[in-house]
Order: C-alpha cells, then structure tokens, then sequence
C-alpha cells in the first residue's frame, strides 16, 4: 500500500491548525501561502475539503511538466526546483488541488515531512490520517 | 512580513480618504500586548470627553492581538473598540473567525478609523495596497449578501481567502445594538458597533494577508502550543459541555423565561432535547474558528421549515435568549432567530431583550396594536418574532422604537414601560437570571453584572459560575470519590494561581456556592483580569488555559519574558484603564446597577420561584468588590495609588490623582 494522506471531509473542523503547522516546518513563518495543504471552506454551509498531494500512482502532474521537473520515485512526487519553470501546468493538471506555485514560481507541494507529517500530529478533530508506505498501518 | 520589531496600525481617515500606516509605539505593546487593552489605550488617548458615538469624531478600532493568524489554540478572534451607541461610554466587541488572522498576515495589528466617509465605502486591505473603494452598490443589502458580493468580486476564485466585516441594515440606520458581521457566522456583537460603522458611512472592511507572522522563538512556540493540546480530553468535550451548562440552568432555574417572569420556562425540557438531539447538531465537525481545538456547536437543520439552516458558532446564548427570553419552543427557529440578526447586522442578544421586552408589554397592555402596528405579539410565537426583529432591523414602525435598546425605548414609551426594560447601563445582560440567591450562578452572576466594564459581564467574570457549580453538578467520574476527596480534587483543578486558591478556598479547601466573602471577591477580581488576557493576545476565552501556558505562548512569541506575574498585572492594567476610561466620562458606582424589578420582583416559577436580590447584600458584595479592587468605595473610580502601581499614572493624573 502506498503511503498517502487522509483528510475525511465529514470530520475536518476548518481550524487550520494544517496549514499553520505546515507553513511554520516550510518556512519559520505562519501563513496561508506557505502552506501546502490547503482547506477550502464553503462558509455558508460550513464544509470543507482539503487540497494536498496524494502521491498519485500515476502521477498526472508528472506527465504535465513540460521540464521532467517533477518525479515519482520511492511513493513519493517531489519537485526539483532548480529546473522547474514555475509554469503551473502540474498544478493544473492535479486532480487534488496540491500543487502550489509560489511568489517566485516554483512548483511546492507536500514531501510528507519525511514520515511523520506535521498536519497530522496538530489535527485536533483526527480527521488528518497519514497511511505509511509498508505496512499500510494508520496514524492519525 | 511581520517579524516582531515592531507592530504597525493601519490609520484611516474616512473624512479625507487618505490611509497610512504607522508603526505603533513599543511602549504600548509592552504595555498593553494588544487586543481589547491595546485599543482602549488607543481610544484614551485620542477620545476626548465630549464625544458623540455617532458623530464623526469617534474612532473605530479593529484590534488583532499579537497571536492571531498563528498556531496558538483560538488565535481568531478580532477586538472592536470605539465609544459604543447604546452605552455612552467605552464600547468593546469581540469576532471569532479567521478576520483577525488575515489582518496579521497583512501586517497589521491594529486599524484606526476616523472620520465620516463623504458617502458608503469600503475598505479593501490586500496586504499593503489599501483602498477606499464606493460601496453605493452595497448601500441597503444585508450583511450575508454583502459579503458575498465582496469575496466574489474581490477574489473569485478563492472566495474564503478574502474574509470581510460587514454591516446589514441595521449598522446603516444606526440601531444601538448593530453588530459587525464576520464571514456569515461570526459577528461582533456587542455595544453596537455597527450603528458606529455606519455612521461612518463605512459598509465593510476586507482584508486579504500573505505575508504572515514569525515567531521570535518559534520551536519553543510550538512545543508549548503541543504540550497544550496534548493536555485536552479527546476532541468533542466541549460540545458537550455545553449541553451540560443547560442542564444546570434547568436545576437551577434561572432561565430568564418570558423575559425574566419564569426561571423555568414550560418549553425548557423540550428545546434542551432538540438542542442534544443529534438532527440539530453537525457531531463530528463542528464548525472551528482559527486553530481551534474544541469548536462550540454548529447547528444544521435537517428537515422540517427550516431545512438547510447551518449557523455556526452556536453557543448557549441564543437559545437562552430566544428560546429562554422569548419562549421560542424549538431549536430551528431559534437559529433563524440568529441567522435573521447576522444578516440585518443586529446583536442577537440585545434584539432578543428588545423583542422580549416589548412582548411583555403587550402581555401586561402597556402597549396595544397601536403601537405595535398591529402585531400580536405572543411568547413563541415564531412568526411574529420574526417580524419584529426584522422591524427593529429596518427600523420600521414600533422596531423604530426599539431599535434604541430596551432602556431609551421605555422612556420613549413611557407609563410603566420603564419597569420592565432589562439592562445594565443600556446594554442586555446575558440571558441567566441574576436574582437567583439559591443557586450556582446567582450571586456571583448579579454581582458580575455590575462590575463588568462594559455594561455586562461576558467579557468579565461571567465564568464565574463554573468554579462554583457545586453542589449542583458532579460529573460521572467523581462518583467514587467522598465529599472530601471530590472538592479537594475539583479545586485542584481550578485554573489559578496557587495563593488565590488559598485565599478563595481556605485549607483544607471548602466550597461553598452561597457565601460571598472576600475571597470570592478575590476570584472575581481574577476572572475579569483574567479574561482581558486572552482578549490582549487575540485568543478566545472558550480556550482554558492557564496564566502560565499564556505567559509561555506570548514570550515565545515575542521573545520578550513576560511572567505568569507580568501576564496577570496585564490584565489588571487592561481592566483598570477601561473603568478608568469610563470614569473620566463621569460613570460613578451607582450607575452601574440592575433594574429595580430584581429587588421587587420574584422570579415566577421553578426551583428558584420567589428569589429577589437585595440591596443591602448586593451593596456589601460590591463594597468587598472595590476594596479588593483598590478602587474607591464611594465612587468606584479606581484609586491613583492603584493605577500609579499598574504604571497608569496618567491615567490617575487625569482622573485627579485621587
């Protein structure tokens, strides 16, 4: 089983505590647009989905990248950021919605905090799971 | 991006259309921090007596606490502060949300408006491009549609990256009580400050942040913000505690029923079934302000009129208010009640002191159709009430009336209208019956009342009750435990310094829910200093925490060391400067006082049927009050060895150093 993030819509709260822990490991700073994850709210109605990386098997953002910027390799897509173009193909080819550009356009998107992703241990609701890559086995 | 140096203030001028920012003066934040304490300094130093709340030289602060936008649990919400409409005096206001967050990350920590506007605007704050733009096309709309037609045309492709403060109809009529709606389901309420947006001609305020707040000592920030949550029970807790708070209304009877005539009205049993029944209530993701662990209930009407009623943000108050004050019998309508003031811009619990007001009137004929315009006005009945609030909204017909708030419309009214009119210095007090001299909220909540510094004790020892719940409440897994055992394990658990407890409590700890002596004095003093801690930071008072995992938060933070010590004289400070604020507009103890009806009237059912308050004890409470206070004991005004020892000695030298 492939190792992935899980955000069940019925239980996430909208809080936020995602994104603020993800732009804090990314870059010391807490902000929306340093994250990448992304809860989108509809506010009338109170419903969120969340927006990250699901690794995909295959990767459509992979075959989006006109630069072979972007690679799946060991369960993981990652973003070489010194061909990459900022060119945002690859986010608009993602079926997820995470897949960021940033202000000084480079592709960004979620490495899984190298197996122990943040979002999930600061997820107050547990509707954040994180799935490992060999045992298939859940953290939530 | 804001990194600690310093702290800046947007500075609007409405009058001239110019804005700018200003970096605001470190003398004040290590004073103040931020928030409510902040922005009453702010409006110390620039509102002279004499000021009108609708006039154009009032000033409107939005205040965002240092942590807002960060990972501190509850860091969302929004202080709003200008003279208030319905108080005469200093008017304070607090929004959940995500607004307060955004205006971080845009870089700024406070915003100061002035002036009037030539005619309706809005302003656009999109990190540091910030524009007065015509809102004539908003002019009229409510406050839902408003800020829909905002976040589309701002950014229509991540709607809720905008997030907007708008008025409804109500903020434009300048009705005393409007509020200040943010994103749909959040608002601030409180001490009409959308009757002062209005008057400014100011339609709403959006605000887009990308630049972000660091951390001065960011892992130490966020091993004490995991340490915190680590503490909590399981996700869920809190939704259910609320429910439990209900439960104690109900044995306590002090339900505030057809406008303070029944402590327990007949309806009760039946709307605290529908308010746990699983069909009213989103269970497993309720609704969460800015990174907030516990989130308070989020209502979704199922079936039935009205199917397809989401309101978040759902706390006790409005089911106290209209199904309590107003006798609305179901839960349902009780959210429409809500949902119809977030749109018209109204505070949900004033309009409903003003609905219930005016229907006790009716009931007792010192109003006819004549004046009502021909409603029937009746306890629950839905429909009725719903126009009526919609007419104080618009300020139609006897709504017009109303709109003042209870107080200046029984005077208007006139007769016997003035003996029913539920208010402390204008403003409603929250929906729980302070006469109640038998039970676990009543004492203490009607000597909070009138010590509050804004005219009710929300943003003040409201949470008072909850140290003293005993002997109603015992929760399931203390049942093993002895008498003893039980109230030494519950004030072990009290979030308080160590020697307050002493002082509350004695050795070995007694409880005793119906003395008040000085050290219950004492911890009402705590509480509402207290409160003006999260208040300063930008965080909700729904989020227990102690004055050390505060002090932990903010010297992480800034980088400073700020003390379990420093955090609490802080709140101290904050509260002292806006008595004294009031002070300086001539308010003296006796102003601050409940309705005669308290002292005369005896609630009309349940367990507390017959309780009065009575002068005498409520005068001897708030004599112990000043003393522990350091306030004078004739007046009320703080002393000026008191505010000279919390580093107000301007403060004391233009109060007359007394």
């Amino acid at each position: 089983m492939r190792q992935q993030l899980i955000c069940e819509p019925g239980r996430c709260t909208g809080c936020l505590f995602c994104e603020m822990i993800c732009s804090f490991r990314r870059e010391g700073v807490f902000r929306r647009d340093g994250a990448v994850i992304r809860i989108v709210t509809e506010e009338k109605t109170i419903l969120h989905r969340a927006g990250y990386c699901a690794h995909c098997d295959p990767p459509a953002c992979v075959a989006a990248c006109p630069s072979g910027s972007l690679a799946l390799s060991g369960g993981l897509v990652s973003v070489d950021a010194a061909t990459c173009s900022g060119c945002g193909d690859c986010a608009a080819a993602c079926p997820t919605g995470g897949i960021f550009i940033t202000g000084s356009n480079v592709a960004v998107k979620c490495d899984l905090c190298g197996g122990d992703p943040a979002c999930v241990s600061f997820c107050p609701s547990g509707a954040m799971r994180y799935i490992k890559p060999a045992t298939g086995s859940e953290e939530a | 991006m804001n990194d600690n140096k310093a702290e800046f203030a947007l500075m609007v001028d409405l009058t001239s259309g110019r804005v700018s920012r200003e970096a605001i003066d470190p003398g004040l934040i290590e004073k103040y921090i931020g928030g409510t304490g902040l922005a009453a300094r702010v409006l110390w130093d620039a509102l002279a007596p004499g000021v009108k709340p609708l006039g154009p030289e009032n000033i409107l602060v939005l205040a965002a606490g240092p942590l807002c936008g960060t990972l501190a649990p509850g860091s969302g919400r929004l202080d709003v502060a200008a003279l208030s409409p319905i108080t005469g005096t200093l008017g304070t206001s607090n929004a959940g949300g995500f607004f307060a967050g955004e205006l971080r990350w845009a870089g700024y920590s406070l915003v100061v408006i002035r002036g009037r506007a030539a005619e309706p605007v809005y302003l656009w704050i999109d990190d540091d491009n910030v524009q007065l733009r015509s809102a004539r096309h908003l002019w009229g709309r409510d406050a839902w549609e408003t800020i829909d037609v905002l976040k589309q045309s701002l950014a229509p492709a991540a709607a809720d990256r905008v997030r907007v403060a708008a008025i409804g109809p109500a903020g434009e009529k300048a009705v005393a009580f409007a509020s200040i709606t943010v994103d749909y389901h959040h608002s601030a309420s409180r001490t009409g400050m959308g009757a002062v947006m209005g008057a400014k001609n100011l339609k709403a305020v959006a605000v887009r942040g990308t630049k972000g707040v660091r951390p001065a000592r960011g892992e130490a920030f966020v091993a004490a913000v995991s340490e915190y949550l680590r503490g909590q029970p399981p996700f869920g807790w809190y939704t259910r505690i609320l429910g439990f708070r209900r439960d104690a209304a109900l044995a306590a009877g002090d339900i505030a029923g057809k406008h303070y005539q029944e402590g327990v009205p007949a309806n009760w049993p039946n709307v605290l079934n529908q308010v746990e029944a699983a069909h009213y209530r989103r269970t497993d993701s309720p609704s969460a302000c800015h990174a907030c662990p516990q989130c308070c209930n989020t209502l979704e009407v199922k079936e039935g009129k009205f199917q397809g009623l989401v309101m978040g943000d759902w706390v006790n108050w409005a089911t106290n208010d209209w199904a309590g004050v107003c006798a609305v019998d179901n839960i349902p309508a009780v959210g429409y009640c809500l949902q119809l003031c977030e749109k018209l811009g109204l505070d949900s619990g004033n309009c409903a002191e003003a609905v219930g007001f005016a229907t006790e009137l009716y009931q007792r004929g010192v109003i006819s159709d004549k004046d009502t315009g021909g409603l029937k006005l009746a306890w629950g009945d839905e429909e009725v009430i719903f126009e009526l609030i919609r007419r104080i909204g618009r300020r139609e017909g006897l709504g017009d009336i109303l709109a003042e708030g209870s107080a200046r419309a029984a005077q208007r009214l006139g007769g016997e209208a003035p003996r029913y009119a539920v208010h402390v210095r204008g403003l409603a007090p929250l929906p729980t019956d302070p006469r109640l001299g038998t039970g676990w909220s009543g004492r203490m909540l009607a000597a909070s009342h009138l010590t509050g510094v804004r005219g009710d004790n929300i943003k003040g020892a409201h949470l008072l009750p909850h140290y003293e719940k005993l002997p109603f409440i015992r929760p399931p897994e203390t049942q093993g435990m002895s008498d003893d055992e039980y109230v030494r394990d519950y004030v072990s658990k009290r979030i308080m310094p160590e020697s307050l407890k002493l002082t509350v409590y004695g050795s070995p700890p007694r409880v005793d829910p119906l003395a008040y002596g000085e050290g219950k004095a004492c911890l009402m003093k705590f509480l509402e200093d207290f409160v003006m801690v999260p208040n300063a930071l930008g965080m909700c008072l729904h989020i227990r925490m102690s004055p050390g995992m505060y002090a932990r938060l903010y010297s992480a933070f800034s980088g400073a060391d700020t003390s379990e010590d420093d955090i609490l004289r802080l709140g101290e400070r904050s509260w002292n400067l806006q008595r004294a604020f009031d002070a300086r507009l001539g308010l003296r103890r006796g102003m601050y006082d409940l309705p005669d009806r308290f002292y005369e009237e005896g609630i009309g059912n349940g367990p507390a049927r017959g309780a009065v308050l009575s002068r005498e004890a409520v005068a001897g409470w708030l004599d112990l009050y000043y003393r522990v206070r350091g306030w004078d004991i004739e007046t009320g005004i703080p002393t000026g060895e008191k505010l000279r020892e919390l580093g107000l000695s301007d403060v004391a030298a233009a109060l007359g150093g007394a």
